[in-house]
């Protein structure tokens, strides 16, 4: 009787954050099934470790990365469909700092919400080409607005790798904008 | 500032978390070169875009979740 009210109250926290812990698994995985399938695994082991919980630590966060731990073991064991690995862009400076060639003038966004969508699904689709530590950092950053601390915390990284890691997966995705808006780099 | 000072602080730029006087510098280059005013638009167009791209629960998947866990907490 104790344990089941245990698990009810330890199931009503859980579901507060429901809707966060979805869309980090969507996020990863693409997919609504498999995002479910994610989620619940994720409650299960949730459950099953929940006294690694310190007493210290909030219970957002901690979910967070037992999700994100799960969509990454899932996306490893995924035969991926091929997509084009970005690469690490560099822009190329010279001695006295300044940008070696020419940039393109940049297009503004387009205004119409179709073109708009039409736009994130191409940088969604790209962000599967991302490398996993960029992906990771950029789907809870960038999608998921998390704050870096909290990703720090969810990924095992300083804030200072967060970062880097966030900075590089823009600088990627941007070049792949950049070739859809405003020609070439 | 020179351009690949500019690059160095996009992120801290769109986190707004650069200093007043480092803000003038920034603007200021920003003024004088396309190049970066291209840099941080198109940087600024990940950003946006990326925020668009969550996607949040469908209500049928929340119910089916929420109906699993309630089974779950029902067998113990």
């Amino acid at each position: 009787m104790v344990a089941k009210a245990v698990m009810e109250d330890f199931a009503e926290r859980i579901l507060l954050y429901q809707n966060r812990l979805w869309s980090i698994a969507f996020a990863f995985c693409r997919n609504q099934e498999e995002a479910a399938e994610v989620v619940q695994e994720a409650l299960l082991s949730a459950w099953k470790t929940r006294e690694s919980l310190k007493e210290s630590e909030k219970l957002e966060p901690w979910l967070c990365r037992i999700v994100t731990n799960q969509a990454r073991m899932r996306l490893r064991s995924r035969k991926r469909k091929p997509t084009v690995a970005l690469e690490e862009v560099g822009l190329q400076f010279d001695e006295t700092g300044h940008m070696v060639g020419e940039l393109p003038p940049w297009k503004k966004l387009p205004d119409s919400l179709l073109e708009r969508k039409e736009l994130v699904k191409m940088l969604l689709e790209a962000a599967e080409g991302l490398p996993e530590g960029y992906r990771e950092v950029w789907v809870l950053v960038d999608q998921e607005e998390l704050a870096m601390q909290e990703v720090g915390e969810i990924l095992g990284l300083s804030v200072g790798n967060v970062k880097t890691r966030l900075h590089r997966a823009r600088m990627m995705l941007r070049e792949v904008l950049v070739e859809k808006l405003g020609g070439r780099r | 500032m020179t351009c690949q000072e500019v690059e160095a602080r996009l992120l801290a730029w769109y986190a707004e978390e650069l200093d007043p006087a480092t803000i003038r510098a920034f603007v200021k280059h920003l003024r004088q070169c396309d190049c970066c005013t291209s840099l941080v638009g198109s940087y600024g167009g990940v950003v946006e875009l990326g925020k668009l791209g969550k996607e949040e629960l469908p209500v049928e998947v929340g119910e089916k979740l929420r109906d699993w866990l309630a089974a779950k907490t029902q067998r113990g």
